[in-house]
């Protein structure tokens, strides 16, 4: 029993690991500077066809980033103060049509109010790229319950890329790349054993990015 | 005179019936429960452009049949996006031109407009996780503008979808599909900004307004 206890432990504490790695580039060796007032603001790509970066990532990625020094803005908020200029089918893939918006003397203005100096674009999506085994659920007069195993595979892909709204370029990138297995076991009642996939994705992210941008005071 | 045992029995029996009629409730309800059909209700809340108004007079007519349409996909989804197209259409020609009328009927226009704008629903589809095979819920509305002139000619039908998608698997049916009816409503906007007066119809009449204007 003692055995079949500190084994399930075991278990336990080693099964729900993530590997995560993140990659980043900076266009300079110096952390990004950002001014007394300034903001920053993320934004999920949702141009896809068979995915979309969810507002719920996004909004953990900014609250990862928030901070005393660092203010960030919400992301439906801006786009309805940019609207319609950053819905899937208008928003800039690319600087040289982010340049052409700026030109409109409107677009500029709202931005300008917002003093936002960073668009923090976010591209990825988290999904189940494997599935193994099986869990039955049976209830009866006498009871019920669950017997089986099942397992499955995440993984968490999300590409951060930062511009400098002053001179309109691209000034860093970080990529996260996050994977792991959850597992479900059947044992009377259902034991879930979740790995936090997408939430470390997120945290990474998060912290690497809040690591390039520092106050300029 | 009935008998105590018999009366027992019978108590027993009436009892058995009606917890098998509670279990047959409950089964019927988790069944229709578990059927998937969807009400969906888009409320009117959506923001104005920013866009530089062109200098025109429109009539956008907002029929009745129009402002409270209620879209029915398939035989197990409604959507009420009467209320949101309303709004978004407004505030979109409020954006558009520079003096915009919104009327409820073709009737009450009258020749002091430059251009009537009479959108209508053709069709809304939706496509979820089942269909598709992906883990995203969308929505097509496909509308027909009746553009005319401010004589009432007709200038143009001009066929015009618009496409909203929301990806998060952990939501309900419903709200993944209100989530993907407001993408493409908001998807409205974007689409008449782009494009409208970049219809072939709309852009000759006007120049040749323009050019009257001027002579």
């Amino acid at each position: 029993m003692r055995f079949f206890f500190v084994t399930f432990v075991l278990f336990w504490l080693t099964a729900c690991a993530t590997i995560t790695t993140v990659d980043e580039y900076r266009s300079g060796d110096q952390k990004i500077s950002i001014g007394n007032g300034d903001n920053v603001v993320l934004l999920g790509r949702r141009d896809s066809g068979d995915y979309e970066t969810d507002a719920e990532f996004v909004k953990c990625v900014g609250s990862k980033l928030q901070g005393p020094s660092l203010s960030v803005l919400q992301e439906q908020d801006f786009m309805n103060a940019l609207y319609p200029w950053l819905e899937p089918r208008t928003a800039p893939k690319a600087l040289p049509r982010m340049r052409r918006l700026m030109q409109e003397p409107l677009i500029e203005q709202s931005i300008r109010d917002k003093r936002v100096r960073y668009f923090v674009w976010l591209d990825g999506a988290t999904k189940t790229i494997d599935k193994a085994g099986s869990i039955s659920c049976a209830a009866g007069p006498g009871g019920a319950g669950c017997f089986g195993f099942a397992k499955w595979d995440k993984s968490s892909i999300y590409e951060a890329i930062v511009w400098d709204i002053d001179d309109l370029s691209e000034v860093a990138r970080v990529r996260v790349d996050s994977e792991g297995t959850s597992y479900l076991i059947g044992a009377i009642a259902p034991i879930p054993l979740m790995t936090p996939v997408k939430n470390d994705a997120c945290t990474s992210l998060g912290n690497q990015l809040s690591n390039i941008f520092h106050s300029a005071e | 005179m009935i008998s105590d045992y018999a009366k027992i029995k019978s108590l027993g029996f009436a009892s058995h019936v009606r917890v098998s009629r509670v279990v047959g409730v409950c089964i019927f309800l988790v069944i229709s429960g578990c059927g998937g059909s969807s009400n969906v209700q888009i409320a009117a809340d959506f923001p104005m452009l920013i866009t530089k108004p062109i200098e025109l007079k429109a009539a956008l007519v907002l029929e009745s049949s129009f402002s409270n349409y209620v879209a029915t996909p398939n035989k197990t989804t409604t959507i009420d996006i009467g209320a949101g197209q309303k709004q978004v259409w407004k505030n979109t020609f409020t954006g558009l031109v520079s003096d915009a009328t919104f009327l409820d009927s073709i009737e009450f226009v009258d020749e002091s407009h430059d251009l009537i704008v009479v959108p209508s629903v053709v069709d809304v589809q939706v496509s979820v996780p089942s269909d598709n095979y992906l883990s995203i819920y969308e929505v097509w509305i496909k509308y027909n503008i009746d553009i005319r002139s401010s004589n009432g000619d007709n200038l143009d039908n001009w066929y015009m979808p618009v496409y909203g998608k929301t990806a998060n698997a952990s939501w309900s049916k419903n709200r993944a599909i209100g989530s993907a009816t407001e993408m493409a409503l908001r998807d409205v906007g974007a689409k008449l900004s782009l494009d409208f007066f970049r219809i072939p119809s709309v852009q000759r009449y006007l120049k040749n307004r323009a050019l009257e204007d001027t002579q």
